[in-house]
């Protein structure tokens, strides 16, 4: 019941975070988010499919959001790296690169805990 | 030629009021010998009343004139002769008993001493200021004489002389002063005979361990070993994740209300170590020409070697501008990097200094942002950090690893560091320094092959904050694995080093900079190190675990956990930081590659051991890095800055 429990609040926490590391173009709810996941999946390895699923949703956000288009301009501005590119635009604002990162940063460590914990199990029904 | 009369009444207050009588004739003098058009000293005039240099360093920066015609000026102004000066006509007597720092700062000379036909003694001194009682004063000391003349000569003259003929004080001075003032504090003695005995006596327990009680020993050293890995990962996700917390994007770009006004800017100086780095020294001209500072407070001091005459044709080749100056450093060992940049600093008329290699592209509003955050920043604050970061990123599969990596460790790890508290080791490139904590610090370590990091954490133990300021350094990435290998042992070595020097006496380290920075300063630089010389053997026993795990059978289950979880938890944590480093730059085409990180700490690992072989059999040598290997070295820099940047109406 408590690991239930656990598991709700770590996915409902991860569903959050990742909704405003979507919207406001911020990296620490993207951590929160992507540490969730990680959690969950520990708790519930058979939630790994549905973590990986949400991470895309979000990530194909992340893509679209306008926070990371003003990020990446004052970015641009302050840190004399190239203005955003058109490489990896697609569809107009959507953009194929960030997507794919930002998917990359809340899937991984959900994957790597799955891993983790399918290689003990594994490592230890030796 | 006429001279206008509002051009006088400028000239004469060009250098204040309380010399007007005399100061007040440069302008008119060099109108006299037609040195200047007068619409040129008209706009000289008015760039010095805007930022507050003297009229001739103006003129200078302009390149209006050349430094014997000003000089000359100067000389008829101060009512003084002009002199050249030949190094080899110095009395020899004479530089032992003279500090050569004191000379450069207060840019001086002493000549020789005359008798008289009466018996009296006088000392000819030139100098390339205003003749003075100060230096008159000094040299009455030092000499006991009767008399003193002073001469006029220009800096550049007073500053060749120093580097001839005070060549064995400078290379004394730039080499032993820290191993003389804190020999405590100098990797010069790689480890002491306590860390000696301590090591021997570790080794024999583990030797008369493994033959007397194998299993028992293997399993203490093994535990041993994944407990110090653990910690330093735990370590290295606090900061992490501390750097994550600090994260600082802007919301929009800063405005111009924020610039500090030219007038209040500090007198600043380049230091520019280059050894072998002929290919890429006349980009440097370019490089620096971007950078946003008013030129007549700007002084590029290119520091080259004698053994290396390629260099200094291609400096000379690239025509530099009058605020580089060339500085060729007398050979001596150890031919490192901190050592030039101590003789530098001897010669270094700045409040600030910073360091910038051959190739650095920086960013163009650096120092004016250093400026701001050192007066911001209180009096303990003794160095900001600038970023490093890669301008040939997606040159190769190594130039985009090396990206990955310096964008975590300065965007993210550093500004961890800074957040909680901890010492910061420095990057080998752009930290600004206030120049008399510096001096007081004794410099960098000469012996020590990453002098910056040593300086980051001596800094912190003497009470003085280094802190990172959101600018970058555009480097060049190294493309080839091998040159790659050299820079990366040279560095692991200087951890090492570091580590050795600072933990020669741990109860002083405690002491001085307490126990929670004693914690981060063990873990990330001693952690390091031992994380990298750590992972083979450890990567072995996890080989040895899966195919024949009866061999490993005896391991605790809680150790067997840890070493799970340090494999788990340490390379996870590698991905994701460099993961999330893409987002600090926008990177995100280098997003992929972050999940290869694993294979490239192997390439650390082979360094690592590469390291400590040049610990024991050359622990001073400088591996060098070659630089100028980028296709990217040669193309136009990205960032186009207008002239008027320059600090030029």
């Amino acid at each position: 019941m408590t690991v239930l429990v656990a598991a709700v609040v770590c996915g409902v926490l991860a569903l959050v975070a990742g909704v405003v590391f979507a919207r406001s173009a911020v990296v620490v709810p993207g951590t929160a988010a992507a540490g969730s996941g990680a959690v969950l999946v520990a708790l519930v390895p058979p939630a790994l499919p549905g973590v990986v699923l949400a991470a895309g949703i979000l990530a194909a956000l992340v893509g679209l959001a306008p926070a990371w288009v003003r990020r990446e301009e004052a970015l641009a501005a302050v840190r004399s790296v190239a203005a955003p590119a058109d490489v990896g635009r697609w569809l107009g604002r959507w953009r194929v690169d960030r997507a794919f990162a930002a998917f990359l940063v809340l899937a991984f460590p959900a994957v790597a805990t799955a891993a983790a914990v399918a290689f003990h199990t594994w490592a230890t029904s030796r | 030629m006429t001279t206008p009369p509002d051009l006088r009444a400028g000239a004469a207050a060009a250098f204040g009021s309380p010399l007007r009588s005399a100061s007040a004739r440069l302008g008119e003098v060099l109108l006299e010998r037609r040195l200047v058009e007068p619409e040129l000293l008209e706009s000289a005039l008015r760039q010095h009343r805007r930022v507050g240099t003297p009229l001739g360093t103006v003129l200078l920066a302009r390149e209006a004139i050349t430094r014997r015609d000003l000089y000359s000026a100067l000389a008829d102004v101060w009512q003084s002769e002009l002199v050249y000066v030949d190094p080899q006509d110095i009395d020899p007597a004479l530089p032992p008993r003279f500090d050569p720092a004191l000379l450069a700062e207060q840019g001086w000379v002493p000549l020789r001493v005359e008798t008289g036909e009466d018996g009296r003694t006088t000392a000819v001194v030139a100098a390339s200021g205003r003749p003075c009682d100060q230096v008159e004063e000094h040299v009455r000391a030092v000499l006991g004489v009767d008399a003193v003349r002073q001469f006029v000569t220009t800096d550049w003259d007073v500053h060749r002389a120093l580097r001839v003929a005070w060549r064995n004080q400078l290379i004394e001075s730039a080499v032993n002063s820290l191993r003389e003032r804190s020999p405590e504090l100098s990797a010069s003695r790689v480890v002491t005979r306590p860390q000696v005995l301590v090591l021997l006596l570790l080794l024999a327990a583990t030797v008369a361990g493994l033959l007397l009680w194998p299993s028992a020993t293997v399993l203490v050293l093994v535990a041993a070993l994944n407990v110090a890995f653990a910690g330093s990962v735990f370590a290295k996700l606090l900061i992490g994740l501390a750097g994550i917390a600090s994260e600082d994007v802007p919301r929009e770009p800063e405005s111009a209300g924020e610039r500090i006004p030219d007038e209040d800017l500090p007198m600043y100086t380049i230091l520019v170590p280059a050894y072998k780095e002929a290919s890429v020294v006349s980009t440097l001209m370019h490089n620096l020409a971007t950078l946003d500072y008013p030129r007549e407070k700007l002084e590029i001091l290119l520091l080259l070697e004698e053994d290396d005459p390629e260099t200094f044709e291609a400096a000379l080749a690239a025509a530099p501008p009058e605020i580089v100056r060339v500085l060729v450093l007398p050979d001596s060992t150890p031919k490192t990097k901190p050592r030039a940049c101590n003789i530098g600093l001897a010669f270094a008329q700045g409040e600030l200094v910073v360091i910038f290699d051959a190739e650095d592209r920086p960013d163009p509003d650096q120092l004016r942002k250093a400026v701001a955050a050192f007066r911001d920043g209180g009096d303990d604050l003794v160095c900001v950090q600038a970023a490093l970061n890669y301008f040939n990123a997606d040159e190769n599969l190594l130039t985009r690893m090396f990206t990955l990596e310096y964008s975590a460790w300065f965007d993210n790890t550093l500004p961890g560091l800074d957040r909680l508290g901890l010492p910061i080791p420095l990057g080998g490139t752009s930290n600004h320094f206030r120049v008399e904590p510096l001096r007081e610090l004794g410099g960098w370590d000469p012996y020590n092959v990453t002098e910056d990091a040593d300086l980051g954490i001596r800094s912190a133990a003497r009470g003085g904050r280094v802190a990172v300021i959101r600018s970058t350094t555009f480097e060049e990435a190294n493309v080839a694995v091998g040159n790659w290998i050299r820079q990366r042992s040279r560095w692991i070595k200087g951890y090492m080093q570091t580590c050795l020097v600072h933990t020669r006496n741990p109860v002083r380290l405690v002491r001085t900079i307490g126990v929670w920075k004693s914690l981060g300063f063990l873990l990330l630089i001693g952690g390091t190190p031992l994380s990298f010389l750590a992972g083979p053997p450890l990567w072995a026993l996890f080989l040895v675990s899966l195919f024949f795990p009866s061999v490993l059978g005896g391991l605790p289950e809680w150790v067997q956990v840890v070493a799970l979880v340090n494999l788990a938890v340490g390379n996870a944590a590698v991905v994701f930081f460099h993961l999330l480093a893409v987002f600090a730059r926008g990177n995100y085409r280098l997003a992929p590659f972050a999940l290869l990180a694993p294979l490239y700490w192997v390439l650390h690992s082979v360094a690592s051991y590469k390291a400590l072989w040049q610990l024991v059999s050359k622990p001073f040598y400088w591996e060098k890095t070659t630089h100028g290997l980028s296709t990217h070295v040669h193309a136009t820099p990205a960032v186009a800055i207008p002239q008027q940047r320059v600090g030029e109406q």
